[in-house]
């Protein structure tokens, strides 16, 4: 299997971008198990003893954020679409920079160690179990996704077969997770963050150089003025929605909240949180999108990326047929083959950002602009399995199996918990390697449920909305799973922001006709988002 | 259509706050271990 690296291991490029990528993974294992001496009780492994200062809160924010789909993912988007790829993409850190303003430093005050725990403080046990579940389905299904994105971006940028990549790469995340928990998370997302924003940042500026600046890569031929165009070929209403599903898509989920567990105190998690969002809103949108274009600019790129586009039409060619020979509607069959050919372009299009290192660095830099691709994916993967070791420890045992469990106990559920979960994960994603199939799933889940608890809890919490609050949980990933497979996601309209609409519209209704009206409760009185004054 | 003038200074700033924060991480990390040492 490895006869086909090996042979080439002769040219030196090759030679020097696997070098690169095994002094990174040791350094990432050296960090992760020097972490594993500082780790004494269950707040060390779960909230890192909450002691961060707010620029290393910042950093493993935005490494968590950025992971391959925000980095490999979107150079290929913007390749594929322009500059519209890059304006939807501002949606996730505007998401960050909210959560920080707004959110992070109740969550922080509260002293709490899991989202379900915000949860039952304010509405109560059935929320509580509902946030667990959800939480979970998040957490497994992003975990199983980055895990698949680790072989996918090391096989797409390296060569090496995705299921050793797998193993290899899944090994030194779980190992580093088990030993060090979330301190040994949090000192990796800092070598990563910096390998990235080095990596990204650099290669963004010097290509820009190369070209002669914006005005001369504008007038290159292959890229033209439609690629500046803000909508692209999407429609406005497609546009907006996606726009919502991103921006709701990820608030608030459990690797965020647990940076603002983590921070020193309330300021700290504020401007950590919320300085990770301006950052990234300043630098990525940016930077992937003037590498999007020095894709487009490249010819060697082109010919690579038409390349794959021919072998992925070609393979996937027997299965289409067939589908389509059952579609008997015409206008269908076309959308139906518009939508193969833009699923093959963007598949094909993420081959992009790894063509255009190799065609222009040296290799050895060309080595670290690799590295800090699987930077990117490593960091949302480590911060998925410490979240849900947590989870299960604090959500699980803790409450439901052993409520008197000593540290010493709680450590061991929640080391057996991350090897389980990291093997589990890795073996799923051996099985199951469509990432976007699995993200878009999980992402359209997590809104309906989870975000309209947040902002009612940070804004407008009134005691007697909580089964108004409970209702909009169940009802709105009930729509979502409706809009989806029933329906099909008609008019543009994704899942997750349709299901986040009609739960909000639950809420106001459940408002109306469940429970009693009150007064509400001032937010923070009792330094707890209000909640525990009611409950009281 | 966003112009190709806005563009630019849009890179000029998502390359500069690179290097703010990764000087910022820098000076942060040689504060430490000074403190430590």
């Amino acid at each position: 299997m490895f006869d086909p690296l090996l042979a080439e291991l002769s040219f030196t490029g090759r030679t020097w971008e696997l070098t690169t990528l095994a002094v990174y993974l040791g350094g990432l294992l050296w960090i992760g198990l020097r972490s594993a001496r500082e780790i004494h009780t269950v707040d060390d492994y779960t909230v890192a003893g909450r002691g961060m200062p707010w620029i290393i809160v910042l950093a493993t924010t935005a490494a968590t954020m950025v992971g391959g789909g925000a980095s490999i993912g979107y150079v290929g988007k913007c390749y594929s679409i322009g500059i519209a790829a890059a304006v939807i993409t501002c949606a996730w850190h505007l998401q960050l920079i909210f959560t920080g303003v707004f959110l992070a430093p109740r969550l922080r005050g509260m002293g709490l160690v899991t989202v379900a725990q915000y949860v039952d403080r304010h509405y109560g046990e059935v929320a509580r179990r509902i946030a667990v579940v959800s939480g979970a389905v998040f957490l497994v299904g992003a975990l199983v996704a980055q895990m698949a994105a680790i072989g996918t971006v090391t096989e797409l940028v390296l060569g090496i077969p995705g299921q050793w990549a797998v193993l290899l790469g899944g090994a030194v995340v779980v190992l580093y997770s088990t030993v060090g928990g979330i301190r040994a998370v949090v000192k990796t997302d800092v070598l990563q963050f910096v390998v990235l924003v080095a990596g990204i940042g650099g290669a963004s500026a010097w290509l820009l150089w190369k070209h002669g600046g914006w005005s001369g890569l504008a007038a290159h031929p292959e890229v033209g003025p439609e690629s500046f165009n803000l909508t692209s070929h999407w429609s406005t209403t497609r546009l907006v929605t996606l726009f919502g599903a991103f921006l709701l898509g990820e608030m608030m989920v459990p690797p965020y909240a647990v940076r603002c567990f983590i921070a020193r105190d309330e300021s700290a998690a504020r401007r950590g949180v919320a300085g990770g969002g301006v950052f990234l809103l300043l630098f990525l949108p940016v930077a992937t999108f003037t590498l999007g274009m020095a894709s487009r600019a490249e010819p060697r790129v082109q010919q690579e990326v038409q390349r794959e586009y021919q072998e992925l039409q070609a393979s996937n060619r027997v299965t289409r047929e067939k589908q389509l020979a059952e579609i008997e509607d015409p206008a269908a069959r076309a959308v139906r083959v518009a939508e193969f050919e833009s699923a093959d372009r963007g598949q094909a299009g993420q081959l992009a950002f790894p063509v255009l290192m190799r065609t222009t660095f040296p290799p050895w830099l060309a080595g670290v602009m690799i590295a800090a691709v699987i930077a990117a994916v490593m960091s949302s993967a480590d911060s998925c399995l410490s979240c849900l070791a947590t989870s299960v420890m604090e959500d699980v045992y803790r409450v439901h199996i052993d409520p008197q469990a000593d540290d010493r106990r709680l450590l061991q559920v929640a080391r057996w918990t991350t090897v389980l979960a990291g093997v589990l994960s890795a073996i799923c994603a051996l099985i199951w390697s469509n990432i976007a199939d699995i993200l878009e799933f999980i992402y359209d889940f997590w809104a309906p449920s989870m975000v309209l608890p947040f902002i009612v809890g940070a804004f407008c919490y009134r005691r007697h909305q909580a089964k108004a609050v409970v209702a909009s949980m169940i009802a709105g990933p009930l729509a979502t799973a409706v809009w989806r497979f029933a329906l099909e996601a008609p008019l543009d309209i994704s899942p997750g922001f349709f299901g986040a609409g009609f739960a909000a519209i639950v809420y106001l209704l459940g408002c109306l006709f469940l429970g009693r009206p009150s007064e509400p409760v001032p937010a923070g009185a009792d330094g707890s988002d209000g909640a525990g004054e009611e409950q009281s | 259509m966003i112009p190709v003038w806005l563009v630019s200074i849009l890179h000029v700033v998502s390359v500069a706050s690179a290097v703010v924060i990764l000087v910022a991480m820098g000076v942060m990390a040689w504060r430490g271990w000074r403190a430590r040492h």
